[in-house]
Protein backbone atom coordinates (compact mmCIF):
# COMPACT_ATOMS: atom_id res chain seq x y z
CA UNK A 1 0.00 0.00 0.00
CA UNK A 2 2.68 2.32 1.01
CA UNK A 3 4.92 1.65 -2.13
CA UNK A 4 1.92 2.12 -4.49
CA UNK A 5 1.20 5.33 -1.99
CA UNK A 6 4.83 6.55 -3.16
CA UNK A 7 5.15 5.93 -6.57
CA UNK A 8 1.37 7.63 -7.03
CA UNK A 9 3.13 10.86 -5.01
CA UNK A 10 6.10 10.71 -7.83
CA UNK A 11 3.44 10.45 -10.54
CA UNK A 12 1.87 13.62 -9.30
CA UNK A 13 5.22 15.62 -9.31
CA UNK A 14 5.85 14.71 -13.24
CA UNK A 15 2.94 15.55 -14.11
CA UNK A 16 3.10 19.27 -12.46
CA UNK A 17 6.36 18.98 -13.67
CA UNK A 18 5.34 18.32 -17.61
CA UNK A 19 2.83 20.60 -17.54
CA UNK A 20 4.90 23.65 -16.13
CA UNK A 21 7.73 22.54 -19.02
CA UNK A 22 4.32 22.77 -21.45
CA UNK A 23 3.26 26.21 -19.88
CA UNK A 24 6.90 27.44 -19.79
CA UNK A 25 7.50 26.43 -23.36
CA UNK A 26 4.58 28.38 -24.09
CA UNK A 27 5.97 31.37 -22.63
CA UNK A 28 9.20 30.99 -24.35
CA UNK A 29 7.85 30.93 -27.59
CA UNK A 30 5.25 33.47 -27.38
CA UNK A 31 7.95 35.98 -26.00
CA UNK A 32 11.65 34.93 -27.63
CA UNK A 33 11.08 37.40 -31.00
CA UNK A 34 9.89 39.80 -28.43
CA UNK A 35 13.03 39.47 -26.53
CA UNK A 36 15.30 38.95 -29.60
CA UNK A 37 13.66 42.25 -30.95
CA UNK A 38 14.16 44.65 -27.59
CA UNK A 39 17.80 42.96 -27.70
CA UNK A 40 18.38 44.38 -31.12
CA UNK A 41 16.69 47.53 -30.59
CA UNK A 42 19.14 48.57 -27.53
CA UNK A 43 22.09 47.55 -29.68
CA UNK A 44 20.75 49.93 -32.27
CA UNK A 45 19.70 52.18 -29.93
CA UNK A 46 23.33 52.36 -28.08
CA UNK A 47 25.19 52.25 -31.52
CA UNK A 48 23.31 55.26 -32.42
CA UNK A 49 24.48 57.02 -29.86
CA UNK A 50 28.25 56.40 -29.82
CA UNK A 51 28.24 57.19 -34.16
CA UNK A 52 25.65 59.95 -34.82
CA UNK A 53 26.46 60.00 -38.46
CA UNK A 54 24.90 56.31 -38.66
CA UNK A 55 21.88 56.89 -41.00
CA UNK A 56 21.24 53.40 -42.32
CA UNK A 57 22.18 49.79 -41.99
CA UNK A 58 25.72 48.88 -40.66
CA UNK A 59 27.02 45.57 -41.32
CA UNK A 60 28.56 43.50 -38.48
CA UNK A 61 32.04 42.21 -38.57
CA UNK A 62 34.19 40.24 -36.50
CA UNK A 63 37.43 41.56 -37.01
CA UNK A 64 40.76 39.95 -36.26
CA UNK A 65 42.94 42.52 -34.69
CA UNK A 66 46.58 41.76 -33.73
CA UNK A 67 48.36 44.00 -31.00
CA UNK A 68 51.72 45.12 -30.56
CA UNK A 69 52.08 42.35 -28.07
CA UNK A 70 51.34 39.68 -30.72
CA UNK A 71 48.03 38.89 -29.13
CA UNK A 72 45.45 38.19 -31.51
CA UNK A 73 41.74 39.89 -30.24
CA UNK A 74 38.56 39.08 -31.91
CA UNK A 75 36.54 42.97 -31.68
CA UNK A 76 33.02 43.29 -32.96
CA UNK A 77 32.96 46.06 -35.29
CA UNK A 78 29.51 48.05 -36.51
CA UNK A 79 30.94 49.40 -39.47
CA UNK A 80 28.57 52.29 -41.71
CA UNK A 81 29.10 52.46 -45.15
CA UNK A 82 28.11 55.62 -47.24
CA UNK A 83 27.66 54.34 -50.93
CA UNK A 84 30.51 51.60 -50.30
CA UNK A 85 32.72 53.79 -48.27
CA UNK A 86 33.42 53.28 -45.11
CA UNK A 87 32.30 55.98 -43.16
CA UNK A 88 33.03 54.66 -39.92
CA UNK A 89 32.16 52.37 -36.93
CA UNK A 90 31.51 51.58 -33.24
CA UNK A 91 33.68 48.99 -31.60
CA UNK A 92 32.87 47.02 -28.56
CA UNK A 93 35.97 46.89 -27.19
CA UNK A 94 36.87 45.25 -23.05
CA UNK A 95 40.12 46.55 -20.74
CA UNK A 96 40.43 44.65 -17.45
CA UNK A 97 42.45 47.82 -16.28
CA UNK A 98 39.26 49.01 -14.35
CA UNK A 99 39.30 49.92 -10.37
CA UNK A 100 36.62 47.10 -10.03
CA UNK A 101 37.77 45.41 -13.13
CA UNK A 102 36.48 44.44 -15.99
CA UNK A 103 34.54 47.36 -18.46
CA UNK A 104 33.20 46.56 -21.91
CA UNK A 105 31.80 49.87 -23.96
CA UNK A 106 31.42 50.70 -27.37
CA UNK A 107 33.69 53.24 -28.60
CA UNK A 108 32.40 55.25 -32.00
CA UNK A 109 34.82 56.27 -34.96
CA UNK A 110 34.48 58.57 -37.41
CA UNK A 111 36.40 59.73 -40.47
CA UNK A 112 39.71 60.23 -40.00
CA UNK A 113 39.75 58.14 -37.12
CA UNK A 114 38.58 60.75 -34.74
CA UNK A 115 36.40 59.52 -31.49
CA UNK A 116 32.43 60.64 -31.92
CA UNK A 117 31.14 58.82 -28.88
CA UNK A 118 31.34 56.51 -26.05
CA UNK A 119 28.75 54.38 -24.40
CA UNK A 120 29.82 52.29 -21.74
CA UNK A 121 27.79 48.85 -21.44
CA UNK A 122 29.08 46.83 -17.87
CA UNK A 123 31.35 48.04 -15.69
CA UNK A 124 32.17 47.69 -11.66
CA UNK A 125 33.38 51.05 -11.30
CA UNK A 126 32.43 52.93 -7.72
CA UNK A 127 28.91 54.40 -7.76
CA UNK A 128 29.23 58.26 -8.07
CA UNK A 129 33.18 58.14 -8.99
CA UNK A 130 33.86 55.90 -11.54
CA UNK A 131 30.85 55.60 -13.33
CA UNK A 132 31.31 59.49 -13.97
CA UNK A 133 33.39 58.58 -16.96
CA UNK A 134 29.82 57.16 -18.72
CA UNK A 135 29.04 60.96 -18.52
CA UNK A 136 29.42 62.82 -21.69
CA UNK A 137 30.73 65.60 -19.36
CA UNK A 138 33.52 63.62 -18.79
CA UNK A 139 34.02 61.46 -22.25
CA UNK A 140 33.20 65.19 -24.32
CA UNK A 141 36.99 65.67 -23.82
CA UNK A 142 37.54 63.10 -26.36
CA UNK A 143 35.10 63.48 -29.36
CA UNK A 144 36.54 64.84 -32.52
CA UNK A 145 40.47 63.53 -31.28
CA UNK A 146 42.18 61.05 -32.62
CA UNK A 147 45.22 59.14 -32.65
CA UNK A 148 47.67 62.40 -33.75
CA UNK A 149 46.13 64.97 -31.63
CA UNK A 150 45.42 63.96 -28.28
CA UNK A 151 48.04 62.19 -25.99
CA UNK A 152 45.66 59.68 -24.33
CA UNK A 153 47.31 59.69 -20.78
CA UNK A 154 45.99 61.00 -17.94
CA UNK A 155 47.26 65.19 -17.39
CA UNK A 156 48.81 63.25 -13.88
CA UNK A 157 50.77 60.89 -16.12
CA UNK A 158 51.76 63.64 -18.70
CA UNK A 159 49.07 63.36 -21.26
CA UNK A 160 46.26 65.65 -22.08
CA UNK A 161 43.14 63.82 -20.35
CA UNK A 162 41.36 65.60 -17.34
CA UNK A 163 40.67 62.65 -14.86
CA UNK A 164 37.72 62.16 -13.05
CA UNK A 165 38.28 63.70 -9.56
CA UNK A 166 38.96 60.74 -7.50
CA UNK A 167 38.32 58.02 -9.96
CA UNK A 168 42.21 58.35 -11.62
CA UNK A 169 42.22 54.21 -11.76
CA UNK A 170 38.63 54.22 -14.27
CA UNK A 171 40.16 57.68 -16.13
CA UNK A 172 43.35 55.48 -16.83
CA UNK A 173 41.32 52.48 -17.76
CA UNK A 174 38.66 54.29 -20.05
CA UNK A 175 41.03 56.56 -21.87
CA UNK A 176 43.75 53.63 -22.48
CA UNK A 177 40.60 51.47 -23.81
CA UNK A 178 39.55 54.65 -25.91
CA UNK A 179 43.35 55.03 -27.62
CA UNK A 180 43.65 51.40 -28.20
CA UNK A 181 40.29 51.53 -30.04
CA UNK A 182 41.18 54.25 -32.07
CA UNK A 183 44.19 51.33 -32.99
CA UNK A 184 41.69 48.74 -33.84
CA UNK A 185 39.57 51.14 -35.89
CA UNK A 186 42.93 52.36 -38.10
CA UNK A 187 44.19 48.54 -38.10
CA UNK A 188 40.78 47.82 -39.83
CA UNK A 189 39.78 50.97 -42.17
CA UNK A 190 43.29 49.66 -43.30
CA UNK A 191 42.06 46.22 -44.02
CA UNK A 192 39.13 47.55 -45.97
CA UNK A 193 41.22 49.59 -48.05
CA UNK A 194 43.25 46.71 -48.76
CA UNK A 195 40.05 44.10 -49.20
CA UNK A 196 39.06 46.87 -52.63
CA UNK A 197 36.19 48.18 -49.92
CA UNK B 1 -19.72 40.18 4.79
CA UNK B 2 -17.73 37.85 6.82
CA UNK B 3 -15.68 37.50 3.49
CA UNK B 4 -15.05 41.61 3.70
CA UNK B 5 -14.00 41.31 7.08
CA UNK B 6 -11.30 38.56 5.90
CA UNK B 7 -10.40 40.11 3.50
CA UNK B 8 -9.63 43.43 4.80
CA UNK B 9 -7.99 41.52 7.70
CA UNK B 10 -5.55 39.79 5.31
CA UNK B 11 -4.52 42.70 3.65
CA UNK B 12 -4.10 44.53 7.01
CA UNK B 13 -1.54 41.08 8.03
CA UNK B 14 0.52 41.68 4.74
CA UNK B 15 0.94 45.01 4.72
CA UNK B 16 1.80 45.59 8.44
CA UNK B 17 1.07 43.34 11.19
CA UNK B 18 2.67 40.38 9.45
CA UNK B 19 4.66 42.30 7.13
CA UNK B 20 7.20 39.82 5.05
CA UNK B 21 10.01 41.87 5.45
CA UNK B 22 9.57 44.07 8.57
CA UNK B 23 8.04 41.58 10.91
CA UNK B 24 8.57 37.97 9.48
CA UNK B 25 12.06 38.71 8.52
CA UNK B 26 11.77 37.37 5.03
CA UNK B 27 12.74 37.59 1.97
CA UNK B 28 16.03 39.58 3.33
CA UNK B 29 18.22 39.33 0.05
CA UNK B 30 16.55 41.19 -2.54
CA UNK B 31 15.35 43.67 0.15
CA UNK B 32 18.97 44.08 0.75
CA UNK B 33 19.91 43.78 -3.00
CA UNK B 34 18.00 45.79 -5.21
CA UNK B 35 16.96 48.76 -3.36
CA UNK B 36 19.34 51.27 -4.18
CA UNK B 37 16.43 52.89 -6.16
CA UNK B 38 12.80 52.91 -5.81
CA UNK B 39 12.05 52.00 -8.76
CA UNK B 40 14.11 48.67 -8.53
CA UNK B 41 12.38 47.94 -5.32
CA UNK B 42 9.19 48.66 -7.22
CA UNK B 43 9.89 46.53 -9.70
CA UNK B 44 10.73 43.45 -7.94
CA UNK B 45 8.33 43.86 -5.66
CA UNK B 46 5.46 43.88 -8.24
CA UNK B 47 7.31 41.07 -9.82
CA UNK B 48 7.73 39.19 -6.74
CA UNK B 49 4.14 39.47 -5.49
CA UNK B 50 3.04 38.20 -9.31
CA UNK B 51 4.34 34.96 -8.83
CA UNK B 52 3.53 35.26 -4.66
CA UNK B 53 -0.46 35.28 -5.82
CA UNK B 54 0.19 33.13 -9.24
CA UNK B 55 1.51 30.46 -7.26
CA UNK B 56 -0.56 30.57 -4.07
CA UNK B 57 -3.34 30.63 -6.73
CA UNK B 58 -2.56 26.88 -8.54
CA UNK B 59 -0.97 25.65 -5.34
CA UNK B 60 -4.12 25.98 -3.47
CA UNK B 61 -6.07 24.51 -7.22
CA UNK B 62 -4.30 21.60 -6.45
CA UNK B 63 -3.65 21.50 -2.95
CA UNK B 64 -6.04 18.14 -2.28
CA UNK B 65 -4.06 16.82 -5.20
CA UNK B 66 -0.30 17.70 -4.32
CA UNK B 67 0.99 14.50 -1.88
CA UNK B 68 1.55 15.94 1.39
CA UNK B 69 5.41 13.72 1.18
CA UNK B 70 6.40 14.98 -2.02
CA UNK B 71 4.64 19.23 -1.46
CA UNK B 72 8.03 20.88 -1.08
CA UNK B 73 9.44 19.79 -4.65
CA UNK B 74 5.98 19.96 -6.33
CA UNK B 75 5.43 23.78 -4.70
CA UNK B 76 9.22 24.55 -6.17
CA UNK B 77 8.65 23.64 -9.17
CA UNK B 78 5.16 24.99 -9.41
CA UNK B 79 6.83 28.85 -8.11
CA UNK B 80 9.73 27.95 -10.36
CA UNK B 81 7.60 28.25 -13.80
CA UNK B 82 6.10 31.69 -12.54
CA UNK B 83 9.42 32.79 -11.41
CA UNK B 84 10.76 31.44 -15.48
CA UNK B 85 7.68 33.46 -16.52
CA UNK B 86 7.96 36.38 -14.78
CA UNK B 87 11.88 36.24 -16.18
CA UNK B 88 10.67 36.14 -19.75
CA UNK B 89 8.43 38.57 -19.80
CA UNK B 90 10.20 41.14 -18.04
CA UNK B 91 13.00 40.24 -20.60
CA UNK B 92 10.99 40.92 -23.40
CA UNK B 93 8.44 44.14 -21.89
CA UNK B 94 10.92 45.56 -19.91
CA UNK B 95 14.60 44.78 -20.90
CA UNK B 96 16.09 48.05 -18.70
CA UNK B 97 14.50 46.59 -14.83
CA UNK B 98 15.02 43.13 -16.27
CA UNK B 99 19.03 44.35 -16.24
CA UNK B 100 19.18 46.22 -12.85
CA UNK B 101 17.74 43.39 -11.34
CA UNK B 102 19.93 40.89 -12.68
CA UNK B 103 20.35 37.81 -10.66
CA UNK B 104 17.54 38.70 -7.81
CA UNK B 105 14.86 37.82 -10.81
CA UNK B 106 15.86 33.81 -10.20
CA UNK B 107 16.25 34.32 -6.90
CA UNK B 108 12.61 35.14 -6.51
CA UNK B 109 12.29 30.93 -6.62
CA UNK B 110 14.35 31.38 -2.95
CA UNK B 111 12.14 34.14 -1.82
CA UNK B 112 11.05 32.83 1.53
CA UNK B 113 8.10 34.64 1.46
CA UNK B 114 6.85 32.60 -1.99
CA UNK B 115 7.65 29.22 -0.34
CA UNK B 116 6.51 30.59 3.20
CA UNK B 117 3.25 31.48 2.27
CA UNK B 118 2.67 28.59 -0.08
CA UNK B 119 3.92 25.89 3.03
CA UNK B 120 1.84 28.24 5.72
CA UNK B 121 -1.40 29.32 3.85
CA UNK B 122 -2.06 28.14 0.35
CA UNK B 123 -1.69 24.82 0.84
CA UNK B 124 -4.40 24.93 3.16
CA UNK B 125 -6.86 27.84 2.00
CA UNK B 126 -9.48 27.60 -0.68
CA UNK B 127 -8.80 29.65 -4.14
CA UNK B 128 -10.21 33.37 -3.01
CA UNK B 129 -8.35 33.08 0.51
CA UNK B 130 -5.24 32.68 -0.59
CA UNK B 131 -5.31 34.88 -3.80
CA UNK B 132 -6.07 37.20 -1.44
CA UNK B 133 -2.98 36.52 0.60
CA UNK B 134 -0.92 36.55 -2.05
CA UNK B 135 -2.02 39.77 -3.13
CA UNK B 136 -1.70 41.30 0.92
CA UNK B 137 2.34 39.82 1.32
CA UNK B 138 2.98 40.85 -2.06
CA UNK B 139 1.54 44.45 -1.60
CA UNK B 140 3.47 44.05 1.70
CA UNK B 141 6.42 43.42 0.30
CA UNK B 142 6.38 45.74 -2.10
CA UNK B 143 5.45 48.19 0.33
CA UNK B 144 8.87 47.60 2.09
CA UNK B 145 11.09 47.36 -1.09
CA UNK B 146 9.73 51.08 -1.87
CA UNK B 147 10.64 52.20 1.55
CA UNK B 148 13.90 51.04 1.41
CA UNK B 149 14.53 52.67 -1.98
CA UNK B 150 13.12 55.22 -1.21
CA UNK B 151 15.39 56.07 2.08
CA UNK B 152 18.75 55.26 -0.17
CA UNK B 153 17.86 57.06 -3.35
CA UNK B 154 16.82 59.79 -1.38
CA UNK B 155 20.10 59.82 0.83
CA UNK B 156 22.30 58.19 -1.51
CA UNK B 157 21.30 60.17 -4.88
CA UNK B 158 19.47 63.13 -4.13
CA UNK B 159 16.54 61.68 -6.64
CA UNK B 160 13.04 59.70 -6.13
CA UNK B 161 12.42 57.82 -8.89
CA UNK B 162 15.01 59.61 -10.70
CA UNK B 163 13.27 62.93 -10.50
CA UNK B 164 16.24 65.43 -8.34
CA UNK B 165 14.66 66.07 -5.10
CA UNK B 166 17.15 67.90 -3.42
CA UNK B 167 19.26 71.28 -4.37
CA UNK B 168 22.70 71.58 -5.78
CA UNK B 169 24.71 72.48 -2.22
CA UNK B 170 23.27 68.45 -1.35
CA UNK B 171 26.18 65.83 -1.32
CA UNK B 172 24.86 62.68 -1.75
CA UNK B 173 25.97 60.18 0.56
CA UNK B 174 27.26 57.60 -2.03
CA UNK B 175 27.54 55.05 0.99
CA UNK B 176 23.54 54.63 1.16
CA UNK B 177 23.41 53.25 -2.44
CA UNK B 178 26.00 50.95 -2.10
CA UNK B 179 25.92 47.83 0.45
CA UNK B 180 26.90 49.11 3.54
CA UNK B 181 23.81 51.90 3.21
CA UNK B 182 21.21 48.75 2.67
CA UNK B 183 22.09 46.85 6.05
CA UNK B 184 22.03 49.97 7.72
CA UNK B 185 18.86 51.79 6.16
CA UNK B 186 17.05 48.27 6.92
CA UNK B 187 18.32 48.13 10.22
CA UNK B 188 17.05 51.64 11.24
CA UNK B 189 13.78 50.88 9.81
CA UNK B 190 13.08 47.76 11.97
CA UNK B 191 14.29 49.91 14.95
CA UNK B 192 11.58 52.61 13.64
CA UNK B 193 9.17 50.12 13.20
CA UNK B 194 9.87 48.60 16.80
CA UNK B 195 9.55 51.83 18.27
CA UNK B 196 6.18 52.78 16.56
CA UNK B 197 4.87 49.28 17.49
CA UNK B 198 6.00 50.03 21.40
CA UNK B 199 4.02 53.24 21.04
CA UNK B 200 0.91 51.42 20.16
CA UNK B 201 0.98 48.83 22.68
CA UNK B 202 1.62 51.23 25.47
CA UNK B 203 -1.15 53.75 24.13
CA UNK B 204 -3.07 49.98 24.30
CA UNK B 205 -2.37 49.44 28.09
CA UNK B 206 -2.92 53.15 28.86
CA UNK C 1 43.68 27.30 -15.69
CA UNK C 2 47.39 28.71 -13.89
CA UNK C 3 47.99 28.96 -10.26
CA UNK C 4 48.24 32.37 -9.91
CA UNK C 5 44.25 32.89 -11.78
CA UNK C 6 43.12 30.64 -8.82
CA UNK C 7 44.41 32.50 -6.38
CA UNK C 8 43.37 35.34 -7.66
CA UNK C 9 40.03 34.66 -8.29
CA UNK C 10 39.68 33.00 -4.69
CA UNK C 11 40.32 36.27 -3.14
CA UNK C 12 38.13 37.56 -5.06
CA UNK C 13 35.30 35.38 -4.36
CA UNK C 14 35.82 35.70 -0.74
CA UNK C 15 36.67 39.09 -0.17
CA UNK C 16 36.61 41.43 -2.62
CA UNK C 17 32.90 40.36 -3.57
CA UNK C 18 31.76 38.56 -0.61
CA UNK C 19 28.75 36.92 -0.80
CA UNK C 20 27.01 38.03 1.67
CA UNK C 21 28.20 41.52 2.45
CA UNK C 22 28.62 42.78 -1.27
CA UNK C 23 26.45 40.44 -3.06
CA UNK C 24 23.43 39.94 -0.39
CA UNK C 25 23.41 36.45 -1.25
CA UNK C 26 22.29 33.75 2.22
CA UNK C 27 21.22 37.11 4.21
CA UNK C 28 18.33 34.72 6.12
CA UNK C 29 20.91 32.07 7.27
CA UNK C 30 23.83 35.00 8.06
CA UNK C 31 20.81 36.62 10.06
CA UNK C 32 19.22 33.51 11.48
CA UNK C 33 22.37 31.54 12.34
CA UNK C 34 24.62 33.73 13.70
CA UNK C 35 24.11 33.94 17.02
CA UNK C 36 26.95 31.60 18.10
CA UNK C 37 30.22 30.89 16.79
CA UNK C 38 29.76 27.04 16.91
CA UNK C 39 26.32 27.00 15.02
CA UNK C 40 27.98 29.39 12.26
CA UNK C 41 30.96 27.54 12.10
CA UNK C 42 28.83 24.18 11.27
CA UNK C 43 26.70 26.58 9.08
CA UNK C 44 29.32 27.82 7.18
CA UNK C 45 31.04 24.35 6.38
CA UNK C 46 27.57 23.09 5.45
CA UNK C 47 27.57 25.66 3.04
CA UNK C 48 30.79 25.17 1.32
CA UNK C 49 29.70 21.29 1.01
CA UNK C 50 26.75 22.33 -0.69
CA UNK C 51 27.74 24.91 -2.61
CA UNK C 52 30.86 23.31 -4.14
CA UNK C 53 28.86 20.07 -5.15
CA UNK C 54 25.57 21.80 -6.33
CA UNK C 55 27.86 24.25 -8.77
CA UNK C 56 29.45 21.02 -9.96
CA UNK C 57 26.25 19.43 -10.53
CA UNK C 58 24.47 22.40 -11.97
CA UNK C 59 27.23 23.30 -14.37
CA UNK C 60 27.16 19.85 -15.80
CA UNK C 61 23.86 19.99 -16.49
CA UNK C 62 23.70 23.27 -18.03
CA UNK C 63 26.78 22.79 -20.45
CA UNK C 64 24.95 18.90 -21.02
CA UNK C 65 21.58 19.23 -21.68
CA UNK C 66 20.70 22.74 -21.22
CA UNK C 67 22.72 24.30 -23.76
CA UNK C 68 22.85 21.46 -26.21
CA UNK C 69 18.82 21.27 -26.10
CA UNK C 70 18.58 24.77 -26.16
CA UNK C 71 16.50 25.13 -23.11
CA UNK C 72 18.45 27.64 -21.27
CA UNK C 73 15.53 29.13 -20.20
CA UNK C 74 14.48 25.97 -18.16
CA UNK C 75 17.38 26.78 -16.11
CA UNK C 76 15.92 28.50 -12.88
CA UNK C 77 13.70 25.00 -12.91
CA UNK C 78 16.61 22.81 -12.78
CA UNK C 79 18.55 24.10 -10.58
CA UNK C 80 16.43 24.70 -8.02
CA UNK C 81 15.53 21.12 -8.38
CA UNK C 82 18.61 19.80 -8.88
CA UNK C 83 19.48 21.67 -5.63
CA UNK C 84 16.39 20.45 -3.42
CA UNK C 85 17.34 16.78 -4.75
CA UNK C 86 20.80 17.23 -3.67
CA UNK C 87 20.29 18.40 -0.40
CA UNK C 88 18.32 15.51 0.39
CA UNK C 89 20.39 12.42 -0.65
CA UNK C 90 23.29 14.69 1.29
CA UNK C 91 21.10 14.63 4.37
CA UNK C 92 20.05 10.98 3.92
CA UNK C 93 23.66 9.80 3.10
CA UNK C 94 25.29 11.73 6.16
CA UNK C 95 22.75 10.15 8.74
CA UNK C 96 23.62 6.58 7.58
CA UNK C 97 27.48 6.99 6.31
CA UNK C 98 28.46 9.73 8.63
CA UNK C 99 26.32 10.31 12.00
CA UNK C 100 28.87 12.21 13.46
CA UNK C 101 29.19 14.86 11.34
CA UNK C 102 25.51 14.78 10.65
CA UNK C 103 25.04 15.62 14.13
CA UNK C 104 27.00 19.15 14.22
CA UNK C 105 25.99 19.76 10.67
CA UNK C 106 22.73 17.77 9.51
CA UNK C 107 20.15 20.59 10.97
CA UNK C 108 21.20 23.02 8.63
CA UNK C 109 20.72 21.42 5.85
CA UNK C 110 17.21 22.13 5.02
CA UNK C 111 17.39 25.80 5.41
CA UNK C 112 20.63 25.61 2.69
CA UNK C 113 17.65 24.56 -0.08
CA UNK C 114 16.42 28.05 0.32
CA UNK C 115 19.76 29.66 1.07
CA UNK C 116 19.87 32.30 -2.25
CA UNK C 117 23.67 31.93 -2.19
CA UNK C 118 23.39 28.73 -3.22
CA UNK C 119 21.33 28.82 -6.04
CA UNK C 120 23.16 32.42 -6.78
CA UNK C 121 26.17 31.33 -6.89
CA UNK C 122 25.72 27.64 -9.57
CA UNK C 123 23.65 31.02 -11.48
CA UNK C 124 26.89 32.70 -11.73
CA UNK C 125 29.50 30.67 -12.50
CA UNK C 126 27.66 29.44 -15.22
CA UNK C 127 26.82 33.37 -16.58
CA UNK C 128 30.65 34.18 -15.82
CA UNK C 129 31.55 31.10 -18.92
CA UNK C 130 33.66 29.47 -16.38
CA UNK C 131 35.06 25.88 -17.04
CA UNK C 132 34.68 23.27 -14.34
CA UNK C 133 37.38 23.84 -12.38
CA UNK C 134 37.13 27.29 -12.06
CA UNK C 135 33.42 27.42 -11.63
CA UNK C 136 34.73 24.65 -8.91
CA UNK C 137 37.29 26.83 -7.30
CA UNK C 138 34.68 29.60 -7.43
CA UNK C 139 32.08 27.64 -5.08
CA UNK C 140 34.61 26.92 -2.92
CA UNK C 141 36.18 30.27 -2.30
CA UNK C 142 32.49 31.83 -2.48
CA UNK C 143 31.31 29.16 0.16
CA UNK C 144 34.57 30.39 2.25
CA UNK C 145 33.55 33.91 2.04
CA UNK C 146 30.41 32.69 3.77
CA UNK C 147 32.08 31.32 6.14
CA UNK C 148 34.31 34.09 6.75
CA UNK C 149 31.91 36.55 7.40
CA UNK C 150 29.47 35.03 9.44
CA UNK C 151 31.84 33.71 11.63
CA UNK C 152 33.18 36.97 11.99
CA UNK C 153 29.99 38.44 12.77
CA UNK C 154 28.54 35.79 15.20
CA UNK C 155 31.62 36.51 17.12
CA UNK C 156 30.46 40.50 17.32
CA UNK C 157 27.00 39.19 17.91
CA UNK C 158 28.03 36.92 20.66
CA UNK C 159 29.47 40.31 22.41
CA UNK C 160 26.41 42.18 21.42
CA UNK C 161 23.89 40.37 22.98
CA UNK C 162 25.23 41.32 26.18
CA UNK C 163 25.97 45.21 25.48
CA UNK C 164 23.73 47.97 26.77
CA UNK C 165 21.76 49.83 23.69
CA UNK C 166 18.26 51.29 23.46
CA UNK C 167 15.22 48.69 23.47
CA UNK C 168 14.23 49.08 19.88
CA UNK C 169 17.79 48.27 18.49
CA UNK C 170 18.16 45.01 20.49
CA UNK C 171 18.03 42.18 18.06
CA UNK C 172 18.46 42.36 14.38
CA UNK C 173 18.53 46.15 14.04
CA UNK C 174 21.90 46.28 16.25
CA UNK C 175 22.96 42.97 14.27
CA UNK C 176 22.12 45.29 10.77
CA UNK C 177 24.11 47.74 11.90
CA UNK C 178 26.52 45.81 12.81
CA UNK C 179 26.71 43.99 8.90
CA UNK C 180 27.08 47.59 7.71
CA UNK C 181 30.13 48.01 9.77
CA UNK C 182 31.55 44.96 8.57
CA UNK C 183 30.20 45.31 5.46
CA UNK C 184 32.20 48.98 5.27
CA UNK C 185 35.10 46.90 6.04
CA UNK C 186 34.92 44.81 3.17
CA UNK C 187 34.77 47.38 0.75
CA UNK C 188 37.98 48.21 1.50
CA UNK C 189 39.00 45.33 -0.28
CA UNK C 190 38.26 46.89 -3.56
CA UNK C 191 40.76 47.30 -5.77
CA UNK C 192 42.67 43.92 -4.93
CA UNK C 193 42.62 42.09 -7.15
CA UNK C 194 41.12 42.97 -11.08
CA UNK C 195 38.89 40.26 -12.50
Amino acid sequence: MSRFQGIGDVIVLVLIALLSGLALSGVYLGTKERIALAQQRELEAALKRVCPFMESDYREIEFQYTDPSGKTLKIPVYAVYKEHVLEGAALKLVTHEGFGGEIVFLLGVGKDGRMTGLYILSHKETPGLGTKAANRSWWGQFVGQSLDTMNFKVKKDGGDVDAITAATITSRAVSAGIEHGLHVYRAFAASEVSHGN
Amino acid sequence: MATEQTVGKLMKNGLWSENPVFVLLLGMCPTLGVTSSVENGLGMGIATAFVLVMSNLVISMLRKVIPKKMRIPCFIVIIASFVTIVEMLMQAFSPALYRSLGLFIPLIVVNCIVLGRAEAFASKNGLFKSMVDGVAMGAGFTLALAAMGAVRELLGNGTLLNVNMVGSSYHPVLMMIMPPGAFLTLGFLLALMNWINRKAAARKEA
Amino acid sequence: MDVSTIFLLSIYAMLINNVVLMQFLGICPYLGVSRKIETSLGMGMAVIFVMTLATALTWIVERGILVPFDIVFLRTIAFILIIAALVQFVEIFMKKMMPALYQSLGIYLPLITTNCAILGTAILAVQKDYNFLTALVFAVATGMGFLIAIVMFASIRERLDTADMPEIMKGVPAALITASILSMAFMGFAGLVRM
